[in-house]
């Protein structure tokens, strides 16, 4: 018989397996391109999954006593504290390959990121003998100990080492579209508090939310992002047309860049991309063409932009004269009377 | 202050995780909504109506077995709320369904159909519900009972939804790749109204139906990427 505050766990761990299972079955279908990326995060799902498994087995025996019911219950709390800190790391895994897109880094900081796991985990087997950081009683009842609190403090330190990573990568300039650190950050927090404060478990549901943000964001990034270029693909331009009105994005200039040679696009989309200016769409539009719509209304500012671009592009020749970049720039203006989507129209008619 | 019971909690603990879900939905479709296709206006019509369900569900639940007047009136009108939100999703899935599956966008128009009169029905019946007590009733002590009419509101409800499933079991394309199995769609939504139609006390409907909408999503962007990679330079 079922006492109700383990229908809460009950019902959000129902709901987390099946979030997850359901997220697992979609990226299994080799829709994630990037493999190491793709097994990373399935990993993650299946280990959400099993977490709320394990969640809801640890429950279920919770106010039941019956012989072998002490080490089942000691054995279920300690995997289920083992499997949260894998994830977390898994998940620090997973960030840092989408900040540095290399497995050598991971190999790198494999070692400083499995620190905080090593602890955590080592506190988990020795409680197993001396229940320093939880124990049951002689009814088999769950209680935790003042070092819990140190415990839950390096655990959400490890955790929000994640925004640390994002963040440093952010200053650099570089932005990651689609992907949103507090989509993934909210709910495992909200889940984790929900766990740590009251009577219910809820940290499954918590990661299986946050995984689905997450892999809308890949998905979103594989429909409209260009890989080669971090600038949006041509397919973006569908909806491009409809983002541009008076009221929302209003485009009052263009600039096309036409490389020689297609094999030069990735070193060109790096000179370029400190250069553009905050409110600007830039879309890799074929194999050597890169198109970027602004609203920058003054010709001498759109002109400064292209003598920048140019000289970028000059100074990048003189360092690597072996292997020399060829653009050519073409800048385009709105009239005055054209309407946004009457400059768009002719802007996308002029790279032919 | 409020006193709840675990099961309070519970369904609110829910309907909190499903409106979480339903945020992360709308800001992963700032770029789908650009479009304003005709079924993506009904995706995010669903998705609000999700969002109007699991909030009224909370104040329903909030508001359950405590007596005084203005409290059980709130009691009816989130509870009448809840069940017109259902309602309009679930003839708005029906019609997401008959539109991008049934007939792949070949209508034109998304609207009124005779196919919409037992929702339209249900939906007077339940606006109705307020003086009449036919789907549901509070008494004097806040307590909600299920009256003769719900079974059969129920009913029209599922059977949108299960028509709409039905179009998606018919759908059929040559790349298999990227299409979800049916069961992915189906059996959220069928958990969650079970467990809320036989435990009572505590309502999964909301984030069962913002799983199934999550799952929906997820399926036709699985649509998009695989298009938008065959279409673009790599």
């Amino acid at each position: 018989m079922f006492i109700d505050e383990i229908h809460v766990t009950f019902y959000a761990d129902i709901a987390a397996a099946i979030l997850s299972l359901g997220v697992y079955v979609l990226c299994s279908r080799g829709i994630i391109k990037d493999a190491f990326l793709g097994g990373v995060f399935r990993l993650l799902l299946i280990m959400d999954c099993f977490l709320a498994v394990v969640d809801a087995a640890t429950y279920a025996r919770k106010y039941h006593e019956f012989p072998g019911a002490y080490p089942i219950a000691l054995g279920l709390q300690t995997l289920l504290e083992l499997v949260l800190n894998f994830i977390i790391f898994l998940w620090l895994v997973y960030v840092n390959y989408k900040v540095y897109h290399s497995r050598d880094s991971i190999k790198r900081k494999l070692i400083k990121n499995m620190i905080p796991l090593f602890i955590l985990m080592a506190i988990d087997i020795i409680n197993v003998f001396t229940g320093i950081l939880f124990y049951y009683d002689e009814h088999v009842m769950y209680h935790t100990t003042w070092f819990t609190i140190p415990y839950y403090l390096i655990r959400y330190f490890y955790f929000f080492s994640c925004v640390i990573q994002i963040s440093v990568h952010k200053r650099k300039g570089r932005d990651l579209k689609f992907f949103e650190i507090w989509a993934f950050i909210i709910p495992v927090l909200a889940g984790g508090l929900i766990t740590n404060l009251t009577a219910y478990s809820t940290t499954a549901l918590g990661f299986a939310v946050a995984l689905f943000n997450v892999y809308a964001g890949i998905i979103n990034e594989q429909s409209f992002m260009d890989s080669r270029t971090g600038f949006f693909n041509r397919y973006y331009l569908r909806y491009l047309r409809n983002d541009v009105d008076d009221e929302g994005f209003a485009p009052k200039s263009g600039m096309i860049c036409r490389l020689e040679d297609p094999e030069d696009m990735t070193a060109f989309s790096e000179l370029l991309s400190p250069l553009l200016p905050k409110k600007c769409e830039v879309v890799r539009f074929d194999e050597e063409t890169v198109i970027m719509l602004a609203e920058i209304s003054k010709k001498a500012a759109m002109q400064m932009m292209s003598e920048d671009v140019e000289a970028a592009v000059e100074k990048y020749n003189s360092e690597n004269s072996g292997r020399p970049l060829s653009v050519t720039i073409d800048t385009v203006f709105k009239k005055k009377k054209e309407t946004c989507k009457g400059f768009y129209d002719m802007f996308i008619r002029r790279i032919g | 202050m409020f006193e709840l019971t675990h099961l309070n909690y519970a369904t609110i603990i829910l309907d909190v995780s499903a409106i979480i879900l339903a945020y992360g939905m709308l800001r992963q479709t700032r770029i789908m909504r650009k479009s304003r296709l005709e079924s993506d206006s009904l995706f995010f019509g669903m998705l609000i109506l999700m969002v109007v369900m699991a909030l009224s569900d909370i104040v329903g639940y909030l508001t359950e077995n405590r007596p005084g007047e203005t409290i059980i009136n709130l009691q009816i009108i989130s509870m009448t709320v809840f069940y017109l939100a259902f309602t309009v999703l679930s003839m708005s899935w029906f019609d997401y369904c008959t539109f991008r599956f049934k007939d792949k966008g070949r209508v034109k128009k998304i609207g009124m159909r005779p196919a919409f009169l037992p929702g339209v029905l249900t939906f007077g019946l339940v606006f109705l519900n307020q003086f009449t007590g036919i789907i549901f009733s509070v008494d004097e002590m806040g307590g909600y009972h299920r009256e003769f009419l719900f079974i059969p509101m129920y009913v029209v409800i599922v059977a949108y939804l299960a028509t709409g499933f039905f179009y998606i079991a018919k759908y059929r394309t040559s790349d298999k790749k990227t299409l979800i199995p049916m069961w992915l769609y189906a059996m959220p939504i069928i958990v969650s109204t079970v467990i809320t139609f036989v435990a009572g006390e505590v309502s999964m409907a909301a984030l069962g139906t913002a799983i199934t909408i999550a799952f929906t999503h997820l399926g036709t962007m699985n649509e998009v990427a695989d298009l938008s990679m065959k279409e673009s330079v790599q």
